[in-house]
């Protein structure tokens, strides 16, 4: 199909952008290992030689590895039959549930924590059941001391959350993949010798069909479980990921002569979960490319027809899951309106209160006010929206006309060099700022937007990745059309491009607001002056204070449940536009 | 051999069929002639365990069927080709090879009735390459090579182009026969009929018991 | 390109220029003074930890005699003060540094993070004023860093009140103990500073500190960035019971010998935790206040420690954040059980600051080794 050139060549602004991008993704996190070798005199090699020497080290990556693994395996065993009921089955309302289930995902990591914590606490529903995961008594100290193993509540309670978190995941790819599946696949199979057991339709076609959705969701899952920082440093006192140990030592790294050790450690460290995290991605986007291979073309709603409604047990696992995944945000609300207190019979309990609230409104010298708060947080995360929403755009849509050159390559390379944030993770670029670029311009230091710069670092990724297969998907016959019908350029774009993105659109900002109201790593190792406090900053740092005021922790919970809130309401705002100007789900 | 006694089925207040019988004697080739959407491939789906009738049984050598459980002796031919795109021809093919029989033949057996469709020398090839008469034949071939006991063939040349189909009839009751097989065999063309069946009954004919 | 090309491609970009960067200098020993780096505003910026617990009201009262504002930058620990410091060293974020200690303040001197102010020391205790009189930090608190210890964990037998600090290596003591990190935390590191002492002046002649160090590593004590978290969390013994996330899996931990006071001031004379006051195994801590170097608001800064210094908030320290006085003739409250059940450290360690400036770097190295 012929088309105009000017709609295939790469726009030398597009060009600019990719430059700038790769060279603001790539300079603070090479700034940062050099100030690194520079304050060691060490070589990044010395470094990971240094940090596999270290027992801090070692252990903190045997954790990690670990926990990573165990939370990969939960949250398949919990997700696979519930994207299997989801995906085989109609369900009246499947579009919200959907939504629900990946609210989890894009719910601020420190709201996560601040839930679980209320959970898992005394007072919370899990003790009340007579599961102690904190204190680790009842049936947790009896397998504690029948395994030899020294804190398995914990561990319990951070691979719980990791499942919750992440379960959204294993749904997004692994139930479309069913819900598409050619329904006479299973049928013919089950008809030949090749089906006639488990194990053969296992090997001959849930595996080659599944498989690739299945090891997606796992890679993923993988991922967010190894970069996991807010909820580790909150559930596992006394335990360390790789993740949470840089947290800890980044704040007395890079400093000239004093805690030399720190600094190469981090340095070491900093380059092995790279490389574990550039390893994982790659396995990821192969997975991704074949699962995307996988799905045939098959009209969905034939297929759920077909099944009819599901079977009363799958129906009830599915609303308990989802009951289930409710349970921390209900957590995070009860604890904003109780704090504890001295029952008249002398005993320790709860009462009912606004102090919370009241406290936190109007914050104290410690801390801005909500309002202040929360003000700084839709700044940071308006900001990014706006650099980060047509950065993005302008990304993908070069790397699609490099694409229709014929320049695939060339395309795919600078994609991955746009990318290379992603290989870092959240605390690393806030160590990369922090260490590398404020170090050698410190006056960065006063600018009050610098949080912006990291948030734009690790959300930019996502919305290439969301723009580039919408671009893949457009007809370029309707640009073609456009053009000759000589409209005004923004109706001309609308028309022919814009009109098909909405849907695009709107997840790419949901997903930019969310990330960014949420954003805690990168922003906890920057510096923290009070008034430029995010709603996460300050969960966190209300969550640290000493508790022997029994309001410190209703007033962090109302901070958490403020953020929990608003970003709910972006998303459902994102959703609602989506919706009502005729925006598909596809992305 | 193959017998369906009163067999019901409907959806929701639509009766496709009641009273539904019919028999089929040892590698006797029945040919059920009746227009599109009439109710056949149900009929058909029913016979394999894919689907069950509201009422009614149905005996494989005067034994009684389960309903919905599916019988390794009793096999099915769709009528759309339904392919494996991450198995290659060979492979496709090669998931009717009977269980538990040589694996060294097994290339063999397939290469043979691949050459009996008119695809010999297709085994590596990628499912994706085949056009719509080849991708039904490769199916047709996974069919013979199963070589059940009875046979359901929905519509099985509908993909193939008129010359093609009425020849690969011919063959497919030249297979059928040699190997003792039963079958059932839906269409709505009588020429396929003729070239296939031992007997045609009309459809019609079928359900006005 | 894939990724993994990419990466190594990076990688032996890198690595060759380990070799191109210049080592940094050491600076000299003057310190400049550095030019205000913000704008002027009328509010006095305090860096500072977590527990240091100056009260809504007392901060109003500042504000409502000088005029100025007061907004406190946390940390989460003492470690943490000085780290903000050094990262922010040529843009200073904050006017006063609160809280570093006899320990810390070496530390903050040699890397010129604190300037002279003009605040008069006339009332101070002088005996708080034989470990460091310059102009650059100005003393506002004190108080002996001890073990405390809960009693309910010490029946008689098993387990009795230690009676020298190898015990603590013994099986019944086994996960029983939590230390805060002396890499990051001031009373954790005042701790291991009396233990270098302790060890120096014991019968035993053949071990040292740090084998103690490891010897306890080895018996399961744990180890935490802050106070806060060994305190509040893991210690049985004090407040942390009930608190939200309380663990209560050690029965011993590095706080004040006053503390078991403080519980008792705070729950009607009454507490279940006790100091261990061996020889040389406290250390008296000191906390200074210090300007910042390349301060903005160093009028409302010098207001600030003036009135940390002044009778009615200095004599109130107990109360305002439960630490002593440094004032002439400072006493605990009798009230509530606070004086009496404070305990009084035999002996404290004996370590010049001079000493714990040269040694500190090796002894946090032989540290971390030790306990890894």
């Amino acid at each position: 199909m012929a088309s105009s050139s000017s709609q295939v060549n790469v726009h030398p602004i597009q060009w600019g952008v990719i430059v700038v991008v790769v060279s603001a993704g790539i300079i603070p996190l090479l700034l940062g290992v050099l100030r690194l070798m520079q304050v060691t005199q060490a070589s990044p090699i010395n470094a990971i030689l240094h940090a596999f020497d270290t027992p801090l080290a070692t252990e903190a990556l045997q954790f990690t590895l670990l926990e990573a693994a165990l939370s990969t395996l939960l949250t398949l065993l919990i997700g696979i039959p519930l994207a299997w009921s989801l995906g085989r089955y109609e369900w009246r309302g499947i579009r919200g549930m959907r939504a629900f289930l990946f609210v989890p995902f894009v719910t601020p990591p420190i709201v996560a924590a601040a839930g679980f914590l209320a959970l898992y606490s005394s007072g919370g529903l899990l003790p009340f059941m007579g599961l102690d995961l904190r204190t680790e008594t009842g049936v947790i100290q009896w397998f504690s001391e029948l395994s030899g193993w020294a804190h398995p509540g914990h561990m319990l309670a951070l691979v719980l959350a990791h499942a919750w978190f992440n379960l959204s995941l294993v749904v997004r790819f692994l139930e479309p993949t069913l819900a598409q599946m050619n329904p006479h696949w299973e049928e013919q199979l089950l008809l030949l010798p090749g089906g006639q057991s488990w194990w053969l339709r296992v090997r001959h076609l849930w595996w080659p069909v599944l498989g690739p959705s299945l090891l997606v969701a796992a890679t993923y899952t993988f991922f967010f479980s190894f970069t996991s920082f807010a909820l580790v440093k909150w559930l596992v006192p006394g335990a360390n990921t790789v993740e949470s140990l840089l947290g800890e030592l980044g704040g007395s790294a890079g400093i000239a002569f004093y805690r030399t050790e720190a600094s190469l450690l981090v340095l070491g460290l900093a380059l092995i979960q790279g490389a574990f995290m550039l390893i994982i991605l790659t396995g990821a986007s192969k997975f991704e490319n074949q699962h995307t291979k996988m799905l045939a073309l098959h009209d969905e709603q034939a297929n759920r027809k077909l099944r009819g409604n599901a079977p009363r047990i799958q129906r009830w696992y599915v609303f308990a899951i989802i009951t289930i995944t409710s349970l921390p945000f209900l957590s995070v609300l009860i604890a904003s309106f109780r704090k504890r207190a001295m029952l008249e019979d002398g005993t320790q309990g709860w009462t009912w209160t606004l102090d919370g609230w009241r406290q936190v409104y109007q914050g104290d010298a410690s801390t801005i006010t909500l309002l202040e708060a929360l003000g700084n947080s839709l700044t940071f995360a308006l900001l990014t929206l706006l650099i980060a929403l047509p950065t993005g755009y302008a990304l993908a849509s070069a790397f699609h006309r490099l694409e229709r050159q014929g320049k695939r390559k060339l395309a795919n390379s600078l994609d991955i060099m746009c990318m290379v944030p992603l290989s870092a993770s959240a605390v690393m670029i806030g160590l990369g700022i922090v260490v590398g670029l404020l170090q050698w311009f410190p006056s960065m230091f006063q600018f009050q937007y610098l949080p912006v710069l990291p948030h734009v670092m690790l959300i930019l990724p996502f919305t290439v990745r969301i723009f580039r297969p919408a671009f893949t998907r457009l007809d370029p016959m309707y640009e073609e059309q456009i053009e000759l019908l000589n409209l005004p350029l923004f109706r001309a774009w609308w028309h022919g491009k814009g009109a098909f993105l909405v849907g695009p659109f709107a997840i790419a900002t949901s997903l930019c607001l969310a990330f960014s109201l949420g954003e805690f790593g990168a922003t906890y190792l920057m510096v923290r002056v009070g008034s430029w406090d995010s709603l996460s900053i300050m969960v966190d740092q209300l969550l640290s204070r000493p508790k022997f005021d029994p309001l410190v922790m209703p007033t962090a919970m109302a901070a958490a449940t403020t953020l929990m809130v608003v970003t709910f309401t972006a998303l459902l705002v994102c959703e609602f536009v989506r919706k009502s100007t005729g925006g598909t789900d596809d992305v | 051999m193959f017998e369906l006694k009163n067999l019901r089925k409907s959806f929701g207040e639509r009766v496709l069929f009641e009273k539904l019988m019919l028999e089929i004697g040892e590698h006797e080739i029945v040919s059920i002639l009746g227009p599109s959407g009439c109710g056949k491939t149900t009929l058909l789906r029913i016979c394999c365990g894919l689907d069950e009738a509201d009422e009614g049984e149905i005996l494989l050598r005067e034994s009684l069927l389960a309903r919905r459980i599916i019988n390794p002796e009793i096999g099915m031919l769709f009528q759309r080709p339904v392919l494996y795109p991450h198995l290659d021809v060979g492979a496709n093919v090669g998931l009717g090879y009977p269980h538990g029989a040589p694996n060294e033949k097994k290339s063999e057996a397939v290469e043979e009735v691949l050459t009996f469709v008119n695809l010999g020398g297709f085994q590596g090839r990628n499912i994706g390459q085949l056009s719509g008469g080849e991708a039904q034949r490769v199916a047709f071939a996974r069919a013979l090579l199963q070589s059940p006991n009875v046979m359901l063939l929905d519509e099985p040349f509908a993909s193939v182009d008129t010359e093609q189909r009425l020849a690969l009839a011919s063959q497919t009751r030249t297979w059928l026969k040699e190997r003792s097989i039963s079958a059932i065999h839906v269409t709505h063309d009588e020429e396929e009929a003729n070239r296939m069946a031992d007997r045609i009954i009309r459809w019609s004919d079928l359900v006005s018991h | 390109m894939n990724i993994p090309s990419l990466a190594i491609v990076a990688l032996m970009l890198v690595t060759p220029l380990a070799g191109c960067l210049e080592p940094l200098q050491e600076e000299s020993e003057t310190c400049t003074i550095l030019a205000p780096s913000r704008v002027m505003d009328n509010t006095v910026r305090i860096l500072t930890y977590d527990i240091a617990a100056f009260s809504q009201e007392m901060l109003d009262e500042f504000t409502t005699q000088t005029g100025y504002e007061v907004e406190l930058i946390r940390t989460d620990d003492a470690g943490g003060i000085l780290e903000l410091l050094m990262q922010t060293k040529q843009a200073p974020q904050a006017d006063l540094a609160i809280g570093l200690d006899n320990t810390y303040l070496q530390t903050a001197l040699q890397f010129c993070l604190l300037q002279p102010n003009d605040v008069s020391i006339n009332e101070i205790d002088e005996t708080v004023l034989d470990v460091y009189q310059g102009t650059y930090a100005t003393p506002f608190d004190q108080g002996d860093i001890c073990l405390n210890v809960d009693e309910n964990g010490l029946d008689g037998e098993n387990r009795t009140m230690p009676e020298s600090l190898w015990e603590l290596t013994e099986p019944q003591w086994n996960g029983k103990t939590v230390f805060p990190s002396p890499l990051t935390s001031s009373p954790g590191r005042a701790f291991m500073v009396a233990t270098v002492d302790y060890f120096e002046h014991d019968d035993d002649e053949t071990s040292s500190a740090f084998d103690w160090w490891k010897a306890m590593a080895a018996n399961g004590a744990q180890f935490t960035s802050g106070w806060t978290e060994a305190y509040e969390m893991h210690y049985s013994g004090g407040y942390g019971e009930w608190t939200e996330g309380h663990l209560g899996d050690a029965l011993l931990t590095v706080s004040y010998c006053h503390s078991p006071g403080v519980e008792a001031y705070y729950s009607g004379n009454w507490t279940h935790s006790t100091s261990i006051v061996l020889e040389r195994s406290s250390f008296h801590q000191i906390e200074y206040a210090g300007l910042i170097n390349g301060a903005t608001q160093i009028e409302g800064a010098t207001a600030f420690i003036e009135y940390l210094l002044s009778d009615e908030v200095n004599r109130n320290m107990p109360v305002n954040n439960l630490m002593n006085s440094v004032l002439n003739n400072a006493t605990f409250p009798a009230q509530e059980g606070y004086e009496w059940h404070t305990d009084t450290p035999l002996k404290n360690a004996e370590i010049s600051m001079e000493r714990i400036a040269n040694e500190m770097e090796d002894w946090l190295n032989q540290w971390q080794t030790a306990t890894q």
